[in-house]
């Protein structure tokens, strides 16, 4: 029960910290609010500031436990003192007649049980045990940002996770978890207010338990993730917008720009908010500098720390993505293409019509479903004329967009509260509409129901895992039964010294294993180590693609692509020649490429387990090139490559004047094969790249190779556990 | 229409905080160490010597001799192997066997002969259990350099299984041509 007590203090306590500041703030902007209003808000802006402040202290290393403890406990004070000195009146919202409010709180109250001993169980989720508590634990070892490790999911702004860190110093990966489940407490708690405050408390009670009900929500929230944590800021900036309309009050617009900072601290996907806060003010009122600083001055301050350290960090402010406007050495192009296209695109859908029956009904294509009662959405354009509704379903439209980057139905859920707050005043004026509807729902969203109907890889809340979360059995097993490679720990930190990286083709709950993990599509680093275990099999260079000219002195040479295609242009040693003599490697030489300029190295070290790669599709003025210290004779040139046979290439020198100057274009085809030995110059090249571990599935291309031919890759198994194999490089 | 000249007025300077890193590129590198092409074979690549407890064992048996990676193999009937001969000078056929105590006191002794390329190079009697080394000259132009070669052993008497009829001929540890 200690361990129980530890993760309620860490959540409680950042919850706390957070309303704490949250209130000094309100305090001081003098915004007035309602009773209930001014405690979400001041738990939702307060989590902000919170935030922002966890991130300056990881950006100076000093997120440690002790600073967050008598930080939080003198913010409470000053709250408390703040309270006492200056006494406040708070109006109360409209009240909510009874016959409504006593169902509302029976069914809120029964799922509000089931999810908090899910969210209060070990966490075992996907993204939460793997980036979200792998960034949080990666901070925690490094009292704040960890410059050396680089993966694409470290590069996302960390905003919600900042939170979680703080509630991680106190009680570990399950108070992170119940910290974003405060959140999902809050949203339908706001979506009331809202109902009270506009005159819609009916359909609001239905809406919050539409949305609060919908399985992907409830999985989401229970979870490390993020997505609750984005789609509460994204309706409280609505919320206030609308507050503002009734007020004009300028200190308001101060509160909403922080909290669409915020929101783009907690999510790239959220970065949505502060434009649609920029519109409204523009359609509802001209805009102004004043206006526009005041929104954007305390917006900017909580978006720019996660755009200045990737900024300074990887040299891409938006990282990882953006990466052909802000080329960096650390995320390809080409990888961020394929990691997009992946995500955007559907896994056997048949037809488009099957997309809103997998999000209500199905959701295995999609992973996740909301309610059911979602499939009337449609019926919400019959109170079109309500000016309410028509700002819902505008909002929904534009906060909807994200989902067309990624077809998870996660990213659907920032628009759902103002969906079902534009279907519940549509129809709260049908007789038992909405009370049939809220039953219907909590029915068929129940977790045990919904397992007889759904697909059976939805993402859902699948157990009541009561036992798992009072902790009156041991974690372990419950985490290893979740995610199997954490049986692994123990061997790894057996044979992994304290500071080395273990190799891995697939995601690991990073959150859970004491090494860190470097996987194969989250950096260049990743991509790189594929590439040259894979070259045994694959990329090794088979063919010598031979350009002969007449003989020629020149200071440079350079094979240039003149055409454009999707695939990548590879090479994987540049060879030049004289009178059929290679014309020895220099160090004096001075190599360079375009575009990955970076890695142009790899064509020159003599391994062919190693290659330079585009690492986006070709394009004209893509290049290969050598400086000589002096003028040099040549007249060959050979790439050794995996061909990209639609590139054109041809081979040009540089006079003297500097002029790049075609000598040919014409190239003669000849088979080669790589030298024997390929498995342990990949080993070898790996080792040599830093990592002498690696964690393999038996469903991974090397595997059953490796498995086959341990001697000749030079590596041991040291263990295997569930189809995860442990290898050392020796 | 002022906030929209406002923004009209924030854009370039946006822009150009925004764009300040574009087309930022590293510059050239100098040639890194060469790297060694000599590390070895890789499976499949035959030899002229094989050992039985070697990863690329299988690859050179041909038939008839036990799956795995042990140690020692068992040769069954007709026990075949192949090899590769890279270069010239490989005269003699050489093979590290065994008769095992249990099949001896079976058989009694046993004649173990060697044919490659189907020519019999030679033969060897075994007349007691234990370990053997057998080492015949090749007849010159037998082995041919970069040509696969087969070699077949016949052993005789062999041990055959009461319950299933399997014969069993000897424990084979290493066979090839040496220089």
């Amino acid at each position: 029960m200690k361990e129980v007590f530890s993760i309620l203090f860490g959540a409680g306590f950042t919850i706390a910290v957070s309303v704490a500041l949250g209130s000094l703030l309100l305090r001081a902007l003098r915004v007035r609010m309602y009773r209930v209003e001014a405690a979400l808000f001041a738990f939702i802006s307060g989590a902000g500031v919170l935030s922002f402040l966890v991130t300056l202290l990881c950006l100076m290393q000093q997120a440690r436990k002790g600073v967050f403890l008598w930080g939080g406990i003198a913010v409470i004070g000053a709250a408390v003192w703040r309270a006492r000195v200056q006494k406040e009146r708070l109006r109360t919202l409209p009240a909510i007649r009874l016959d409504w409010l006593v169902p509302f709180c029976l069914l809120f109250g029964v799922f509000f049980i089931y999810y908090f001993f899910n969210a209060l169980a070990p966490e075992v989720s996907a993204d939460g045990s793997g980036y979200h508590l792998g960034n949080v634990l990666r901070d925690w070892r490094h009292h704040g940002f960890d410059w050396e490790y680089r993966s694409m999911y470290s590069y996302l702004s960390q905003g919600a996770e900042m939170l979680f860190l703080f509630a991680f110093a106190f009680g570990r990966h399950s108070s992170s978890a119940l910290v974003h489940f405060a959140f999902g407490c809050a949203l339908p708690l706001l979506m009331i207010c809202y109902g009270r405050r506009f005159g819609y408390p009916k359909a609001a009670l239905f809406a919050a338990l539409l949305v609060f009900l919908s399985p992907v929500i409830a999985k989401d929230g229970v979870s490390a993730y993020n997505d609750i944590c984005v789609v509460t800021l994204v309706y409280a900036v609505f919320y206030l917008l609308q507050v503002w309309d009734q007020e004009r009050s300028d200190n308001l617009l101060i509160l909403i720009g922080l909290l669409a900072g915020f929101a783009y601290a907690v999510k790239y996907t959220a970065a949505l908010t502060l434009p649609f806060a920029v519109a409204w003010l523009w359609r509802r009122h001209s805009l102004k500098i004043g206006t526009l600083a005041r929104l954007g001055i305390p917006a900017a301050l909580l978006i720019a720390p996660w755009i200045l350290r990737n900024w300074i960090w990887v040299g891409n402010p938006f990282a990882p993505f953006l990466n052909a406007w802000f080329p960096n050495p650390f995320y390809h192009v080409g990888m961020e293409r394929l990691y997009v296209d992946n995500l955007q695109h559907y896994p056997n859908l048949k037809h488009w019509w099957q997309i809103p029956l997998e999000l209500t009904l199905r959701g295995g294509v999609v992973s996740g479903t909301f309610s059911p009662v979602f499939l009337m959405l449609p019926l919400s354009l019959i109170a079109w004329r309500k000016s309410q509704v028509r700002r819902l379903l505008f909002a929904a439209i534009i906060f909807a967009e994200p989902a067309l980057l990624n077809t998870g139905a996660r990213f659907l859920i920032p628009a759902a509260p103002f969906a079902a707050l534009a279907l519940g005043i549509a129809l709260e004026s049908v007789a038992f509409a909405l009370p049939v509807l809220a039953m219907f729902t909590a029915l068929v969203c129940w977790p045990p129901v919904l397992a007889t109907y759904c697909d059976p890889g939805n993402w859902r809340i699948g157990e009541f895992p009561i036992r798992e979360a009072l902790r009156l059995e041991p974690s372990a097993p419950y985490i290893i039964k979740h995610s199997p490679d954490v049986a692994l720990n123990s061997a790894i930190v057996e044979h992994v010294p304290p500071g080395e990286r273990v190799y891995s083709f697939a995601g690991r709950p990073q959150a859970y294993l004491d090494r860190d993990i470097v996987v194969s599509y989250e950096s260049a680093l990743g991509n790189l180590v594929q590439e040259i275990l894979w070259s045994p099999h694959g990329p090794a260079p088979r063919v010598r693609e031979r350009f002969r000219f007449l003989p020629v002195t020149t200071d440079a040479v350079r094979v240039v692509n003149n055409t454009t295609w999707f695939n990548f242009w590879t090479v994987a040693e540049m060879r030049v020649f004289s009178k059929q003599k290679e014309v020895p490697r220099n160090p004096a030489w001075r190599i360079r490429a375009w575009p990955n300029g970076w890695e142009v190295p790899l064509a020159f070290d003599n391994s062919y387990a190693t290659r330079w790669s585009t690492w986006q599709g070709i394009e004209p003025r893509a290049r290969i090139e050598i400086e000589f210290p002096s003028p040099q004779p040549i007249d060959e040139v050979a790439l050794e490559c995996d061909p990209t046979w639609e590139a054109h290439l041809q081979v040009e020198i540089r006079m003297p004047g500097g002029r790049w100057v075609p000598m040919t274009d014409t190239v003669e085809y000849e088979k080669a094969e790589p030298p024997p030995g390929m498995r342990l110059a990949a080993s070898r090249d790996v080792k040599a790249l830093g990592f002498r571990y690696l964690l393999v599935n038996d469903g991974d291309f090397l595997y059953e190779d490796l498995k086959k031919y341990p001697k000749f890759w030079g590596m041991t198994q040291l263990a295997e556990v569930n189809g995860t194999h442990f290898y050392r490089i020796d | 229409m002022r906030g929209i000249l406002v923004l009209i007025k924030l854009v370039p300077i946006i822009g150009c905080v925004l764009t300040a890193s574009c087309g930022r590129q590293p510059g050239a590198f100098a040639v890194p160490p060469q790297r060694s092409i000599d590390l070895g074979q890789d499976p499949g690549g035959l030899g002229p010597f094989v050992i039985m407890d070697d990863p690329a064992a299988d690859d050179y048996i041909v038939r008839d001799i036990s799956p795995g990676r042990s140690h020692h193999r068992w040769a069954f009937l007709h026990p075949e192997l192949r090899f590769r001969i890279k270069e010239a000078g490989y005269s003699k056929f050489a093979a590290d066997f065994a008769i095992p105590e249990v099949t001896f006191k079976v058989t009694g002794p046993v004649t173990v002969s060697v044919a490659v390329e189907g020519r019999r190079i030679g033969s060897i009697r075994c007349d007691h259990a234990g370990d053997y080394l057998m080492e015949k000259p090749v007849p010159a132009g037998v082995l041919q350099a970069g040509k696969e070669v087969h070699v077949t052993f016949e052993a005789h008497p062999r041990w055959v299984s009461p319950d299933d009829g399997a014969e069993l001929s000897f424990f084979l540890r290493s066979a090839g041509f040496t220089r």
